[in-house]
């Protein structure tokens, strides 16, 4: 890597672009360094704490190819090709074949998991899925302190913390570079790369409350709002999902934080507000079936009135598991799991836990081919799998072949007159002195309010048209905006991102006229199509976005 | 729910500052150094712990609240 100090700051030089040091920057550093290639991973915040997997996590998904039920290559394959859009064969391959190096590496770090039978790790099944491919990790907490420990010291890898990246360049086509400003400092950064992978994060939060009305209170890392779509969409990249592949789950009451999941796969049962167990009415497999469907049954249970409040019981599971559940799983899936319930007084023994509907999160795939490279020479997708083995086997899959492209690719040249005109437009909330401009929240809180009342889980195609008008307004006040410093500007960003995620989500969901396959149903075209089976894209010709249908494996 | 600093086991690394991907958490820079939330920005807490997974000397802890105790 080169770094040349420019009058507008400072411009790197790198054969591989990592944007992003969450779960998948990390998988990708590590493919980078493996293959030897020169690297610099981009990240807001430190790598030691930055993404989802910076909060801890309690699972990770791996098929270990056993005599187990469903412990293979084609079970997996099976599932994903069946419950969700865009996947190719061999994609989803590769996803398996990064389970073993990348389950090597987090056991080299430190990470515990729970032994099983037989001297096997223990593993139960997750939601809808036919096997049990889901690892419990013991040590969730520090994983990504473990981790970065490793990458810092990654030869050819060098770390750029505390960067927002506002743009990526893109020339014929190709991936280019990416520019940003350090949180801290203000300084501005720019980079030019042969190939990129972007692992800017799949979930993107903010675009609607929960109950306690704040967005920062929410499931994942509220930090991330949608540039792993909006960045790479802006330089000619062709999104698919945005409609369907929005996602919510059940939270503990009032609170924002994983771990469903492990409740869910361990057993817990969803209780109404008349202590009746319900599930059955919505998933052949209740509670442990499609999460969509546990959030939907619970919306159709609230409008009965058989709700709120809704509890997840786990008093009828063994000892040692609800202990499991409690102070091993909980805890590290978020840190102050613990804090959370002694405030509450919370049991899982003792009585069930109180539970709420969360907030809608939006997300999506970058279309790609089966080498996971965008529709952007050179740009790979690292956050196209789910879940923390989705994201650090994506970017180390992504990370495998941009590595090797970018030993014959052109190193992209930026035009610094563009990158000063950039920086100006980026900067220019600092300077707003207007007494009529607004700040973050002022701009942000609208988005919210829009998509909470137009599109939450039961809606329509007028209301949609509607949200998306108003969204349109909102759009015509980024020029309004103030920063009062840099904490400001950098929300500010998380903002447009968030917004324009937004916007593409409404108007794909405005071409699929049917319910059944997101996360809301359309009173206007209740039933599922059948000749809707398939992906939706979209893509932006001439400063607007076009859609339009992909066939499976187009 | 933002964390609360104990003065007298704080060892005013600033590690916590280092850490919290919300960058809410500032030094007193004119007084003692503690580290402390910055008030108009406490709200934007995860709840995450990285502060506490960072701290050296076992100097925090999390007051959750009023909204996400009902």
């Amino acid at each position: 890597m080169n770094a040349i100090e420019k009058p507008w700051g400072t411009l790197y030089e790198t054969d591989l672009l990592i944007l992003g040091s969450g779960a998948s920057g990390v998988g990708a550093a590590l493919k980078a360094a493996e293959k030897g290639c020169d690297a610099l991973v981009v990240g807001k915040g430190t790598l030691e704490s930055s993404g989802s997997l910076g909060g801890g996590n309690d699972h990770f998904m791996a098929v270990l190819d056993t005599e187990e039920p469903h412990d293979n290559l084609e079970s997996f394959v099976d599932f994903y090709m069946k419950s969700a859009y865009g996947y190719r064969r061999a994609q989803l391959e590769q996803w398996h074949d990064a389970f073993a190096p990348c389950l090597a590496v987090l056991k080299e770090v430190g990470t515990e998991f729970k032994p099983g039978e037989g001297g096997r790790p223990f593993r139960s099944v997750g939601f809808g899925q036919p096997g049990a491919w889901w690892l419990h990790i013991v040590n969730g907490r520090t994983i990504k302190r473990n981790l970065a420990k490793k990458i810092r010291k990654l030869p050819g890898v060098a770390i750029l913390d505390d960067i927002n990246v506002t743009r990526l360049f893109a020339a014929n086509g190709r991936i280019a570079g990416c520019m940003g400003f350090n949180v801290r400092t203000g300084k501005t950064v720019a980079v030019a790369c042969r190939t990129a992978v972007d692992s800017f994060g799949w979930h993107a939060q903010r675009a609607g409350n929960n109950s306690t009305n704040n967005p920062f209170n929410c499931w994942f890392s509220p930090f991330t709002t949608g540039s792993y779509f909006t960045l790479a969409y802006q330089i000619g990249a062709t999104l698919i999902n945005c409609d369907i592949a929005g996602r919510t789950t059940m939270l503990p009451k009032s609170w924002g934080a994983p771990g469903m999941n492990g409740i869910n796969n361990m057993g817990g049962h969803e209780l109404n507000a008349l202590g009746d167990r319900f599930m059955g009415k919505y998933d052949p497999m209740w509670e442990n079936g499609k999460r969509r469907n546990q959030i939907m049954g619970t919306e159709q249970e609230m409008l009965e009135g058989y709700g709120p409040p809704f509890y997840m019981d786990m008093r009828h599971l063994s000892k040692e598991d609800v202990r499991h559940l409690q102070y091993v799983l909980m805890p590290a899936d978020k840190e102050t799991y613990l804090d959370y319930c002694a405030a509450r007084g919370i049991d899982f023994h003792a009585r069930p836990l109180e539970v709420e509907i969360g907030e809608i999160a939006l997300s999506g795939m970058l279309l790609a081919d089966d080498r996971l490279e965008t529709t952007v020479k050179g740009l790979f997708a690292g956050c196209n799998f789910t879940s923390f083995s989705g994201a650090m086997c994506g970017g180390y899959t992504a990370a495998g072949h941009a590595a090797d492209d970018a030993a014959g690719a052109p190193l992209g040249r930026l035009d610094e007159g563009e990158i000063e005109a950039c920086m100006r437009a980026d900067m220019a909330p600092l300077e707003n002195t207007s007494p009529t401009a607004l700040s973050y929240m002022e701009f942000e809180n609208p988005i919210r309010q829009v998509m909470d009342y137009y599109a939450g889980f039961r809606r329509n195609m007028p209301g949609m048209r509607l949200a998306l008008e108003r969204l349109d307004l909102i759009a015509s006040y980024k020029n309004r905006v103030k920063a009062a410093n840099l904490h400001d500007l950098m929300r500010l960003r998380e903002a447009f991102d968030l917004l324009e995620l937004c916007r593409l989500h409404l108007g794909m969901c405005l071409q699929r006229k049917e319910s059944g396959r997101g996360m809301y149903k359309l009173s206007d075209y209740p039933n599922l199509d059948p000749a809707l089976d398939k992906a939706l894209a979209a893509r932006l010709v001439d400063g607007k976005p076009e859609f339009f249908w992909l066939e499976q494996n187009d | 729910m933002p964390p609360v600093f104990d003065s007298e086991k704080c060892i005013r690394c600033g590690m916590c500052v280092r850490d919290c991907p919300a960058y809410i958490l500032d030094l007193n820079k004119k007084e003692d150094k503690t580290p402390h939330v910055i008030e108009e920005y406490k709200f934007e807490c995860w709840h995450c712990g990285n502060c506490r997974i960072s701290c050296p000397s076992d100097a925090i802890s999390f007051e959750f609240p009023l909204y996400t105790l009902v």
